[in-house]
């Protein structure tokens, strides 16, 4: 995990408080993080307080990012905790993302089975959720995917797999 | 494997599906970030408030401004012509109705009346709004934290504790069928059921108990009791939560009003919002 000269000059920049060179470092990582808080959250105006809330933080904690450091694992480390946190104080929600697909699916039958696998994605816990929404649906390599829950990759690994398994049995139970 | 590659792509396309785009979140974050930085401010409600006006898609603003423009220029028109000048007088000794208002999507509530729905009640000083739909004081977290919130109920979780694998069922349009399937729900602490009435509707009163295992070693961290009409959970917070519902039977139709306490939570200040209560189905 290299850092490249520039983006060590903007991260120097962006510690010495240049607001702009902090907004160039932020802007790539924002639609990732929209789409894990989704995945964890499965409720996009939620998803999208996440962020906002996320990126105010990140600009308070940029001194902590430290050298050698990279932008998006940290990142999105704050966008799951404050996923983790908005789960926590919620009390009630509607699930939009429960509703209709954008896509026109094929049959019926696909549109309960999207459903269904959200739901059985909700169900998991949150260890094996973060890691399947990391891994799988933001496609990240599972050494990220381990700086990013401050774990191991061996430990990333079989949460993957534990979450898999999960899915799949829960999915059978319901004929998906 | 390739099961593996199978429900993996299975997953990101239901994902994907129903994650709306969101091109203009990175214009909203960045104006966020910079309205936050230049105000200071640090009051979380208020730049909540300010967080959800920008959170809205950049179309949906900017048609919004455009319509508040086209009536603001047809009711200045309309004034210059004279048309809404006879509206403008009421006959001297006759009260005019002041509306109540609705509740803000956010934020600090100053005392006074407002509406959710079919639901008015008037609030001390300390309450919040939430999503313009719930009022909540301490953030109706424990100790002392308080809640109220309308609900029309459309299913109930056999097993709140395990609402991931026992899914909700549906129940029958009565108050008796909401109380019923409230009282099979499986939940270690009883079920108090009495009768209750508010603003002259009759019903039942049931008061259900948060466990102390819930929600952190349930399925999904979550304690979810029941459904309402569009599909929204009720989430329960913290253990020793307790939800009173008056259930009650309104020209026919099933109306629920959800009181959320604990133990710390002050019952006469409760009490005396829900004395407040008028219901305008």
């Amino acid at each position: 995990m290299a850092v490249l000269p520039a983006a060590r000059t903007l991260l120097d920049a962006a510690k010495s408080g240049d607001d702009g060179a902090f907004e160039i470092m932020l802007r790539p990582v924002l639609e990732p993080g929209y789409r894990l808080a989704g995945g964890m959250l499965q409720d996009a105006q939620a998803a999208q307080d996440a962020v906002q809330e996320a990126a105010f933080k990140a600009w308070r904690k940029i001194r902590q990012l430290r050298d050698g450091s990279e932008m998006r694992p940290w990142f999105l480390g704050i966008v799951a905790n404050e996923c983790r946190s908005f789960r926590r104080s919620r009390w009630s929600s509607v699930l939009s993302l429960a509703g209709p697909a954008r896509t026109d699916p094929d049959s019926a039958d696909s549109v309960l089975n999207s459903i269904e696998l959200r739901r059985a994605l909700r169900s998991l816990d949150e260890k094996k959720r973060l890691a399947l929404v990391l891994h799988w649906y933001l496609d990240l390599p599972l050494a990220e995917v381990a700086a990013i829950t401050r774990s191991s990759v061996h430990a990333v690994e079989g949460q993957v797999q534990r979450g898999m398994h999960e899915l799949r049995h829960r999915m059978e139970g319901h004929g998906g | 494997m390739d099961s593996e590659r199978q429900l993996r792509s299975q997953l990101v396309r239901s994902l994907d599906e129903a994650l709306p785009a969101a091109p203009w979140l990175e214009a909203a974050v960045i104006d966020d970030l910079r309205q936050r930085r230049r105000s200071g401010r640090m009051d979380r409600g208020v730049a909540r408030s300010a967080r959800r006006l920008l959170s809205l898609p950049r179309p949906v603003v900017q048609w919004a401004a455009v319509a508040a423009l086209l009536i603001v220029a047809i009711v200045a028109g309309l004034m210059a012509s004279g048309a809404l000048r006879q509206t403008q007088t009421a006959p001297a000794g006759i009260p005019t109705a002041s509306p109540v208002p609705s509740l803000p999507q956010s934020g600090e509530l100053a005392p006074g009346t407002y509406r959710s729905g079919w639901l008015t009640y008037t609030l001390p000083a300390g309450w919040s709004a939430f999503e313009g739909w719930g009022a909540t004081k301490n953030n109706s977290a424990p100790p002392d934290g308080m809640a109220i919130t309308p609900w029309e109920i459309a299913s109930v979780y056999p097993d709140p504790c395990h609402a991931f694998t026992k899914p909700a069922t549906s129940i029958g349009p009565t108050v008796d069928d909401l109380v019923a399937a409230l009282q099979a729900q499986k939940r270690s602490a009883p079920v108090i059921v009495g009768d209750t009435a508010i603003n002259g509707y009759r019903g039942k009163r049931v008061e259900l108990v948060v466990p102390v295992e819930a929600p952190d070693q349930c399925e999904g961290g979550q304690y979810l009791s029941w459904v309402d009409l569009f599909g929204g959970d009720r989430y329960n917070q913290a253990p020793g939560q307790h939800d009173a519902l008056y259930i009650l039977d309104v020209n026919g139709r099933r109306l629920v009003i959800n009181t959320a306490f604990y133990a710390g939570s002050d019952q006469v200040e409760l009490k005396a919002i829900l004395d407040s209560v008028k219901i305008a189905p």
